[in-house]
């Protein structure tokens, strides 16, 4: 079956703006169709999230831009788009650009004190972040639990020596597909602190470049996916400079029929001695029937690196279950305090007690058994 | 009436026959040490008593306070009363000590139903206990046992016995790996914890232990029985001659 962009199945026509016969849209039907987006899709129904991305879309809600940050709006925005179209990489998300009418960008100058908060609901018009050069931000990302179907696109750039903490609770229960590129520039860095739930349908792509030397890159990320619900976390990670480093720890726990799903890419380019990446990746499958796929990856096209990576599905220690029972603690209760601490040891940042809570809650919601 | 009666019982660990027919009868108040060679079933005997999955009875009972307790699972016979020291604590990242603590205890708590201890009143007491067995009571942050020495993972396990006051302590082997100083700290923390109600096991390969903490009785296992018993001149004629003149 050959895959259409949006509405296109139902109703084919670009959007008002673009001219028929646009080259554009070949280049769209054309990288929705190629292999390797098949193979970013295996796990996980594209079609849905195609049927979201020109449906209208408000922008999200932030909290008051303090001094240092300033909004400017473009219109039509896959030509303004300040990271550009990747219709090779990231297809979807482009075609969001392409779609919507505008974009929202927010400009960050200076240390910026206090939390820039965004809170998500349902369709997202495409924002962009740019850190100007030194400025610090500490971003934090929540989205409204209720609605049904959810779709953010996120662009991120960090100019020479930009600092930003990035953290994001993404707990809603429905269908959600969400896209974040971030470019890390010389001698900044860039954090980001996920923790997420499973959904019907969750999917996080995140691609991330150390595009000159001296970026850093660090993803701490932690997931509960109960009975029923999916994830698919598909991750790149890129340098394409020398003297990058990334640091990328993700832990999972799947329960009884969940389904898990991550891809893990670490893209070393020519010329970039010096760099050093590590990603690890650990689920636990609690119960039985968790189906579980990780698949990390390199491709390293430099000799003088560092580059370590791993990826383990595995089950609650015996030892660790036996200590907690010889001290009274029943066996559920150590279950729960066990898969609280497997991903507990991922759960940092200013989210981190928000986060921690939630999924303390649906702990106790579930039955492991 | 017996606090723990331990009646002819054999024992298979991953299909092996350890313990071959034995016997323990231990009242209120008293000091049991347990010696013998390596790998005679010391450590077998303080896991059958405690639960373990894997260690299985094929014939005899265990009793405490008169309930056959064979079939119980490991957290109920923490709230009947049972507690195990063991001879490698594990760690456990990402559970701080503290939260295990407290967990244990509201666990019995809960199954006494009784109240929860405050939070506070319970951080203050942990901490306490820390401090009086040597313990830096920072380390009741990291994760359980996480980084822990040898020896602090051995005063770790004399915390959790003063905490959780069980009627009888299977200590095995808490004084191997301490140096003199430590081992006079878990000696003291014993006797602390010892009144007319409760009972020690202590599982041991030193006689010097029993200078601290003086046992009624001292058997030696061998074979997966025990072979001999004595009073405490029994473990000095032992460091003497060990064991082969027994068996
Ligand atoms: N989980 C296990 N799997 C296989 N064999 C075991 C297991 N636990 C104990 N054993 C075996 O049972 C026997 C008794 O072991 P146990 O640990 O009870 O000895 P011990 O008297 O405590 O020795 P030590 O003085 O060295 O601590 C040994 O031969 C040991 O290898
Ligand atoms: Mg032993």
């Amino acid at each position: 079956m050959a895959y259409v962009a949006a509405q296109w199945a139902r109703e084919p026509r670009a959007p008002d703006w673009v001219e028929n016969g646009d080259a554009r849209l070949r280049q769209m039907t054309q990288a929705l169709n190629s292999k390797q987006h098949k193979e970013r899709w295996k796990y996980s129904k594209v079609q849905p999230v195609l049927d979201l991305i020109a449906a209208p879309a408000a922008a999200p809600a932030y909290s008051p831009l303090p001094e240092g940050i300033s909004e400017i709006i473009y219109p039509n925005t896959q030509n303004t788009a300040p990271l550009g179209p990747d219709w090779e990489n990231a297809p979807e998300a482009t075609a969001c650009l392409f779609y919507q009418p505008c974009v929202h960008v927010l400009e960050v100058e200076g240390n910026i004190e206090s939390p820039l908060l965004i809170q998500h609901h349902a369709r997202s018009l495409p924002l962009v972040i740019r850190l100007k050069a030194n400025a610090s931000l500490d971003l934090q990302e929540t989205m409204l639990q209720d609605d049904e179907q959810q779709v953010q696109t996120l662009w991120i750039e960090l100019e020479t020596g930009a600092r930003l903490v990035h953290s994001r609770n993404i707990f809603s229960k429905g269908q959600h597909w969400q896209y974040l590129r971030v470019n890390v520039g010389r001698d900044a860095s860039y954090a980001l602190h996920n923790h997420s739930s499973g959904a019907r349908l969750r999917r996080q792509d995140v691609h991330i470049c150390c595009t000159q030397p001296g970026a850093n890159a660090e993803i701490c990320s932690a997931s509960l996916v109960d009975k029923a619900n999916h994830l698919d976390q598909q991750i790149v990670l890129e340098h394409s400079a020398p003297h990058t480093n990334s640091r990328q720890t993700f832990h999972a726990i799947g329960n009884s029929g969940a389904r898990v799903t991550f891809n893990g890419r670490i893209h070393i380019h020519k010329d970039c001695g010096g760099t050093d990446a590590t990603l690890a990746n650990k689920n636990l499958s609690l119960g039985t029937g968790a189906v579980i796929n990780t698949k990390p990856e390199l491709e390293i096209y430099t000799d003088d690196v560092k580059c370590a990576h791993g990826a383990t599905v595995g089950q609650l220690d015996d030892d660790h279950l036996f200590y907690c029972s010889s001290r009274g603690i029943p066996a559920e209760v150590a279950r729960n305090l066990l898969s609280e601490a497997f991903l507990k040891t991922c759960i940092r940042g200013p989210l981190a007690d928000d986060a921690h809570a939630e999924l303390q809650s649906q702990f106790k919601a579930q039955d492991h058994a | 009436m017996s606090l723990l009666e331990v009646n002819n019982i054999h024992a298979t660990v991953a299909g092996q026959t350890i313990l071959k027919g034995l016997n323990l009868s231990i009242q209120p108040g008293e000091v049991h040490a347990i010696m013998g060679p390596n790998g005679s079933g010391k450590s077998t005997l303080a896991n059958i008593l405690a639960g373990r999955p894997g260690y299985e009875i094929t014939a005899g009972d265990v009793q405490l306070n008169d309930e056959s307790i064979v079939e119980w699972p490991p957290h109920e016979r923490a709230h009947a009363g049972l507690f195990l020291a063991f001879q490698y604590p594990v760690e456990i990242p990402g559970v701080s000590n503290m939260e295990f603590l407290k967990a244990s205890v509201d666990a019995h708590a809960y199954a006494r139903d009784e109240q929860q201890v405050g939070a506070a009143a319970f951080i203050k007491k942990a901490r306490q206990l820390a401090e009086s067995l040597d313990l830096n009571p920072e380390f009741l942050k990291r994760g359980v046992n996480e980084g822990f020495s040898g020896g602090e993972k051995k005063r770790n396990e004399i915390l959790q016995l003063l905490l959780l006051e069980p009627q009888l302590a299977v200590l095995d082997e808490t004084d191997s790996g301490l140096d003199i100083d430590a081992l006079q700290v878990v000696a003291e923390g014993v006797n602390r914890f010892r009144n007319a109600n409760n009972a020690v096991v202590l599982v041991t390969h030193y006689q010097r232990l029993l200078d601290y903490i003086v046992p009624d009785f001292v058997h030696v296992l061998a074979d997966g029985k025990i072979v001999q018993s004595g009073d405490k001149e029994l473990a000095l004629k032992l460091e003497e001659k060990g064991y082969a003149w027994l068996t």
